[in-house]
């Protein structure tokens, strides 16, 4: 004989946390500030269309230590994973601090350098790279020389950040993403030819190691 | 030596004693049953107490004392060796690799020792980089020589990293880093009513090294121990402490500068566990503390190396670094039948202090909380939580007089998952997530508030048609709000709403037959919120994508496999230009893009252990582009490969085993590099045992 468990809650129990439930459906648990208007003119990012844009957003992003604009090319998650890959200098640099780099590592940098009272130069690609054609769902281009300064408001130094790398771009829902950034080596100083700059795994490193 | 040894067992006199005194209270008492739930006062690991002894150490300490008593006792003292060299080769579109290693055991009537030595030397096909390595590795266990588990690791990797510029300078990265070290431990021994874990290291560690003529040297020794001790203070509660050191000295070498080094460091712990009929949960406090002084690059307030304009005495630094942190957990489980709740709570705080870098001190706190209620109702099953982060860092940054004030982030996230059984084999999953990010600067030192809210709401539904056909449906609606909080950062705030539909299908026509088709389609609005406003140049957009697969799977005999599969997606972009008084929106089209890809793929199983495998793919993508000039570009891109897999194995007593993926790619298209055209793939090794 077999006997069904004994209810220890009552059905009305599971109508209250549906009611929870609608309740959050509403959208009313949480509500955002009130943004100031905005006094300047708009950073013009361009449509996630085509992988130069969302490289080109990149730039943006860094010329105006605007996070969203890093944020929202970075390919978010549930579709391809983020990947970013060091130079040796930089993985030697920083032991372990690479590893399993993703979006939420990407995106905590970003945060943490636009935050600690920078302004950057940037460069992303030189003027004599030609870019492949898009084609399908993924595009990589490779030697992409990348030129990148750094200069705390706090005490005026300026750190310069110059590397090759091999950039991977996917489609995800409707835009493409840069899904994964692999930096080959650091890449001369043009002011200084024999000096050989950092790549942007050494601020990468810096700033996520914090 | 004399002064390194003077300098490290100083601190360590006291623990030395007070593990002789455990050793001898160990060896005199008997094994009376381990006091209960001591097993609990692992977890009492935290982020602030790395160093001390986790819970993975403790697995690994007992699992050194389950192998140190695997032997035979009246065996031989000799009891075999085995080896097992193993050499291959592989190779892919990023680099070419050849490898080889050998592996030796050696079995004694108490103990065992291990070695494992490799070599690999790798070339890479997109940079002008090769990389050679060596390492090896060595282990020993004295078995039950002694009252303790007794071991000796040692690590050797040796590297040299060639890599050539497109300036054509070369830059030589060379390692040669060795380290041995003595371990002696004893978990869960009795004193008495207490249950104890003691651990103590001995270690050494050389490195010498070259990055970009700058060479970054070290010698140094370290002692470490630690004790654990917990006992029962009624049924189901039990309170555990422990204490953790450790003492690092010797010399670094820097650019130019050489000059002795030390690190001292420890931390302490106690946890109040327990199991009883208000739930099973913690109560635990860390403390951990160390410093280090250590040569340095010169830094700027943000940590970066500042050296540009510096004559070379002055661009290494004699750094001192400090930190404190404190930890304080709560875990409480509570379980009543159907119902389930997981209470956690934390706060953790630490200072970290620089002598000589620009980024002086950093203060950090977090606290956590998180709430989880499941449970189930009749054929319902609901589980909600809420999850909460508030968490602070400050800097007062190296010779400031003031803070430079608090960077907060505050999370906030509420989830919900309601799982129902329909009519018939159909199953709902209803999910809901919403959750609020918010990065505050205090005293405005940044212009970076931001808000970012994000809503998910998804319904899936899936059925079973009598084992042939299954179906599956998803909807899908998420709205992620962007807002940044001060006047110079907000003209690009926006609202993105977007909807997902996916109903697909898997039909088993024939056991040999599987048909497989899913359809997608994603909308999303942009609405950026100042819009409106003539200084924000910025456009509402739509941009919708329809994505129809199809897959069908063929297995006409148990030796081959076939799939064909087709991706069919079609996407649309467009700007509002304008809404009416009523309210409509009118868009622009900017671009249609239609991509089609279709696979082919096989398998065919040509004898035991030999497999042949085939695959290739095309790719047609038409755009269209509206605007002042219309414009159809089309592009195709393609690839095929071709391969084989061998897995033999020869003989019982000595087994010559071999391996063997090997596979030719050849691919075209528009962003195909000469290097990515044509390329081998494989994975090819033999091994031996014997």
């Amino acid at each position: 004989m077999t006997r069904s468990a004994p209810r220890i809650l009552h059905p009305a129990a599971l109508l209250v946390a549906l009611l929870v439930a609608l309740a959050a459906l509403s959208g009313c648990l949480f509500e955002p500030r009130d943004p100031a208007p905005p006094s300047t003119s708009s950073i013009q990012y361009l449509p996630k269309t085509s992988a130069a844009n969302v490289w080109a957003n990149l730039e943006r992003s860094l010329v105006n230590t605007h996070a969203f604009g890093w944020e929202d090319n970075v390919v978010p998650e549930g579709g391809t994973p983020f990947i970013y890959i060091p130079d040796s200098q930089a993985a030697d640099q920083f032991p372990g601090v690479f590893d399993g780099w993703n979006r939420t590592k990407e995106v905590a940098f970003i945060n943490r350098l636009y935050n600690s009272d920078v302004t950057i130069t940037a460069k992303l690609k030189e003027d004599d790279f030609v870019p492949p054609d898009d084609s399908g769902g993924e595009v990589q281009w490779e030697g992409v020389v990348y030129d990148v300064s750094v200069t705390s408001k706090t005490d005026g130094s300026t750190t310069r950040y110059r590397g090759r790398a091999i950039i991977t771009f996917s489609v995800e829902g409707n835009f493409w993403y840069i899904t994964r950034w692999e930096d080959q080596f650091g890449e001369g100083d043009p002011d200084n030819p024999d000096q050989i700059l950092p790549t942007m795994g050494v601020l990468r490193g810096t700033f996520g190691s914090k | 030596m004399k002064a390194f040894l003077d300098r490290t067992t100083a601190p360590f006199l006291a623990l030395a004693v007070a593990s002789a005194l455990v050793f001898v209270l160990a060896a005199a008492a008997p094994a009376p049953a381990m006091a209960q739930d001591f097993e609990d006062a692992e977890d009492d690991t935290t982020g602030a107490a790395a160093d001390s002894l986790s819970n993975a150490e403790m697995l690994r300490l007992a699992a050194l004392e389950a192998e140190a008593v695997s032997g035979d006792p009246l065996g031989p003292f000799w009891q075999g060796m085995t080896n097992k060299p193993k050499a291959g080769v592989r190779s892919n579109v990023r680099q070419y690799s050849y490898y080889g290693e050998n592996v030796t055991n050696v079995n004694f009537r108490e103990g065992s020792f291990n070695n494992t030595s490799s070599y690999s030397w790798e070339e890479y096909r997109k940079q002008d980089k090769t990389l050679e390595k060596r390492t090896d590795q060595f282990s020993y266990n004295a078995g039950r020589l002694f009252p303790f588990v007794t071991s000796i690791t040692g690590n050797w990797d040796w590297s040299e990293d060639l890599t050539t510029n497109t300036a054509g300078f070369t830059n030589l990265s060379k390692r040669d880093s060795k380290n041995i070290n003595l371990s002696a431990s004893k978990t869960k021994f009795q004193t008495g009513a207490f249950t104890n874990t003691l651990k103590a290291d001995a270690r050494v560690d050389d490195q010498k090294s070259v990055n970009q003529g700058q060479r970054n040297d070290f010698s140094e020794g370290s002692l470490s121990g630690g004790l654990q001790s917990g006992t029962a203070l009624s049924e189901g509660v039990t309170v555990a402490g422990r204490y953790f050191a450790k003492s690092t000295s010797g010399d670094r070498s820097l650019g130019n500068s050489t000059s002795p080094s030390s690190a001292s460091a420890d931390s302490a712990g106690f946890g109040v566990y327990f199991d009883r009929s208000f739930g099973t949960g913690r109560v635990a406090v860390t403390r951990s503390n160390f410093d280090k002084k250590y040569l340095d690059f010169k830094k700027n307030s943000n940590g970066l190396i500042d050296t540009v304009g510096l004559d070379d005495q002055d661009k290494v630094v004699e750094e001192l670094e400090t930190r404190d942190a404190v930890s304080v957990e709560f875990e409480h489980t509570l379980q009543l039948r159907r119902m389930k709740l997981i209470t956690k709570a934390s706060r953790s705080t630490d200072n970290q202090d620089y002598r000589v870098s620009g980024v002086g001190l950093k203060e950090r706190e977090q606290d956590q909380f998180d709430v989880t209620w499941g449970f189930g109702v009749g054929r319902d099953s609901l589980a909600l939580s809420y999850k909460f982060l508030w968490k602070w860092d400050d800097q007062r940054i190296k010779g400031a007089t003031l803070n430079r004030g608090r960077q907060y982030t505050k999370s906030r996230n509420y989830d919900l998952t309601w799982m129902r059984p329909l009519i018939g084999g159909t199953r709902m999953t209803f999910k809901y997530h919403e959750g609020l990010t918010q990065d505050i600067a205090e005293k405005v030192h940044n212009q970076n508030d931001k808000d970012r809210l994000q809503t998910d709401v998804s319904l899936r539904l899936d059925r079973d048609w009598q084992q042939k056909f299954k179906t599956s449906m998803i909807f899908s609606y998420k709205q992620g709000q962007d807002l940044s909080i001060r006047e110079s950062r907000s003209s690009n705030n926006n609202v993105k709403d977007s909807y997902e539909i996916s109903p697909g299908f898997l039909w088993t026509l024939a056991p040999w037959l599987t048909l497989d088709q899913s359809y997608q389609v994603f909308i999303q609005y942009t609405d950026y919120v100042y819009s409106d406003l003539e200084s924000v140049n910025r456009d509402d957009n739509y941009n919708k994508r329809g994505n129809l697969t199809t897959k069908v799977t063929i297995k006409p005999t148990r030796r081959l496999d076939l799939v064909v599969r087709n991706d069919y997606n079609r996407r649309f972009n467009a700007t509002r230009v304008v809404t009416d008084a009523a309210g409509n929106s009118y868009y622009h089209k900017d671009q249609i893009q239609t991509i089609s890809k279709i696979d082919f793929g096989m398998t065919f199983r040509v004898a035991p252990g030999v497999t042949l495998e085939s695959a290739t793919y095309q790719t047609e993508d038409v755009k269209d582009t509206f605007g002042a000039r219309d414009r159809t570009t089309t592009t195709r891109s393609g690839e095929v490969w071709v391969g084989t897999k061998v897995n033999k194995r020869w003989g019982k007593t000595r087994p010559l085993e071999l391996s063997a993926t090997v596979k030719k790619y050849n691919a075209y298209g528009p962003a195909v590099t000469a290097t990515s055209a044509d390329y081998w793939e494989a994975d090819v090794w033999m091994k031996w045992e014997f």
